[in-house]
């Protein structure tokens, strides 16, 4: 079926400019939606990469790393006045965070971007398994979209520490065939990790996905990602490094692969799960 | 007194580093901007001065383990240990890109080493290749075990490893002196002495972060380099103090992220100055520091750059 392959992100044209807050609200404890007028950014962002964000602090010297959640299409959001519109979902990690979530509609950042890999989807894919942890399903909701659009039966399994977690659940709720939930205090789903429905997704013999996608906290990565492989399932999951600059240059976010070093920023965040040295890469987790 | 003239005023932003002669006074400080094809998605590289490239050694390195980054307070710290993927791959990849397409742009290529050998040999090896301005001789780093700072820390290994590269090359040759010592200026005449053509400095301050809660260092090497707008005026006063004392160009750097702050490096006396972890945050920095600068000298009736190198009264 559809689009592009790892590599042809890299030759994406990529935008430096200013841009306005149209919409910064919380959704959940501590989760943010962030719509920013950029609709040159948001014509060229594929499902899966992000865009730094300078918040022009000028104690906070680097940008911030954050993945594209959705594009609202011109005319779609609000009023009807808007271009197309960048949406990113985000959780507060640290102070610069917090300082975001307290900017209202019409500050100006600076942005650049799209940056990073995009979500692979072979030619032939027909049924796709999504699996997100925590604010980790918001960089699955545009490859979500573009599957169904695509005519892939799509599966998402979604976990959260409840079901206030559960980022982005409605809009997962109708895009997908198939929605399973697991919360870890059992308020929404199944009660537990979400391993567990992942498992018996996995074991279904009904269900035969072509390929994983998996987002969320590194030890969720890890464990789920491990399932897949024993399913003899290809899947590819979206890492976190602390990162300066985004764009290979710097260094920082160098993950250990079978492949040698690799930029998160540049060669990922994207990466297939077998290629990742996960104890090698555990000493430079972000949490 | 200085005349206020109006903004019109056409500035001349050309200047000199010795024999090389730069379109504007600005170049990146080595390892914020990868080789410079990194960046070329999203600034036009003609619009510096110089390009400074990241450090390259004989042969590959790995670079540090852990985590390689912390934000600090007007800051940040890194423990990326020169993680370079070699002189040969440097040749083939980097430098050939660069003289495919921005052939006019003068490139430094900073070099480092284990000792003092490695660098001559990186130098050696580079010198049948065209497309380089000069050398950067990074005897600064505090982020590795052996060479790097080692050399960079007394007057005599810093000798020892100019005095070995000038003798592998006519090229012009910066060495990059560590702010992690007691007398810079005795390191930099050391250096002048040995035959460096100019100076850079400085290299990040050599500090740390601690995790209050695991009680441990955030760094597997638990020291790391301090750079950006809170290493200012330790550098400023750095660059004062070594054109007190060499008569050799200055290559000044630390914390710089405006046309101000590049007027104050060049008031102290460097010649050019390296832009570092503001690129980072916004990949036009240069950019935009370049319009800043001439802004700033219109309206100071400054119509030549070079007039401000060391004029702080």
């Amino acid at each position: 079926m559809c689009k592009d392959s790892l590599q042809q992100a890299s030759k994406q044209k990529k935008v430096v400019c200013e841009a306005r807050i149209v919409e910064n609200s919380a959704v959940a404890p501590d989760t943010y939606a962030l719509i920013l007028d950029a609709s040159e950014l948001a014509e060229l962002v594929q499902p899966g990469q992000f865009i730094e964000l300078n918040l022009r602090q000028p104690d906070l010297v680097l940008p911030r790393p954050i993945s594209a959640y959705r594009v609202h299409e011109a005319g779609e959001y609000g009023d009807g006045s808007y271009g197309p519109l960048l949406e990113l979902r985000y959780q507060l990690m640290g102070e610069g965070t917090r300082r975001l979530s307290a900017m209202p509609a019409g500050t100006a950042l600076g942005i650049f971007g799209p940056l990073g890999n995009r979500w692979p989807v072979p030619e032939d894919t027909k049924s796709a398994l999504l699996v997100g942890g925590g604010i980790g399903s918001a960089p699955l909701a545009m490859l979500a979209q573009e599957l169904v659009d695509a005519g892939c039966e799509v599966t998402m399994v979604q976990g959260g520490r409840n079901s206030d977690l559960l980022v982005a659940a409605d809009l997962f709720e109708t895009t997908c065939h198939k929605h399973a939930l697991a919360t870890d205090d059992g308020s929404k789903g199944h009660k537990g990790f979400v391993t567990g429905p992942l498992q018996e997704l996995l074991e279904d013999a009904d269900n035969d996905f072509d390929i994983a996608y998996i987002c969320g906290p590194e030890p969720m990565q890890i464990a789920c990602a491990a399932l897949c492989e024993a399913a003899g399932l290809e899947a590819y999951v979206s890492l976190e490094r602390m990162m300066a600059c985004g764009i290979g240059a710097c260094l920082t976010c160098v993950i250990p692969t079978s492949k040698g070093p690799r930029g998160v920023c540049c060669h990922g965040p994207i990466f297939n799960s077998k290629e990742v040295l996960w104890d090698e890469a555990k000493s430079a987790r972000v949490h | 007194m200085k005349q206020k003239v109006h903004v019109s005023t056409k500035v001349n932003t050309a200047t000199t580093l010795g024999e090389l002669r730069l379109k504007n006074p600005l170049t990146v400080a080595s390892g914020t901007y990868g080789s410079g094809l990194q960046m070329a998605d999203f600034v036009d590289l003609n619009s510096l001065g110089m390009l400074t490239t990241k450090g390259v050694s004989l042969i590959p390195w790995a670079g540090n383990a852990g985590i390689r980054m912390k934000e600090v307070s007007s800051g940040m710290l890194n423990s990326i240990g020169l993680q370079n993927p070699g002189v040969e791959t440097f040749i083939e990849k980097d430098l050939a890109w660069l003289r495919a397409h921005v052939p006019e742009l003068p490139v430094m290529v900073n070099i480092c080493g284990h000792s003092a050998r490695d660098y001559a040999a990186v130098i050696e090896r580079l010198e049948g290749e065209p497309g380089i301005a000069g050398y950067e001789v990074n005897i600064s780093c505090p982020n590795v075990s052996e060479g790097g700072h080692v050399f960079g820390a007394t007057c005599e290994g810093a000798a020892e490893v100019t005095k070995l590269c000038r003798e592998k090359t006519s090229r012009p040759m910066a060495v990059k002196l560590s702010p992690n010592v007691g007398n810079i200026a005795d390191i930099a005449r050391s250096v002048e002495e040995a035959g460096a053509d100019s100076i850079s400095l400085i290299n990040t301050l050599l500090g740390t972060a601690i995790d209050a809660r695991k009680r441990s260092f955030i760094f597997d090497r638990q020291f790391a380099g301090l750079s950006g707008p809170a290493i200012k005026p330790v550098a400023l006063r750095m660059v004062v103090e070594v054109a007190r004392a060499v008569k050799v160009p200055i290559i000044g750097m630390g914390g710089a992220r405006s046309g101000l702050d590049v007027a104050e490096f060049l008031l102290a006396g460097a010649s050019v100055v390296a832009i570092g972890t503001a690129n980072f945050g916004d990949p036009l920095a240069v950019e935009r520091i370049v319009h800043e600068l001439e802004a700033f000298c219109a309206e100071e009736g400054v119509s030549d750059v070079t007039e401000l190198i060391g004029a702080v009264a």
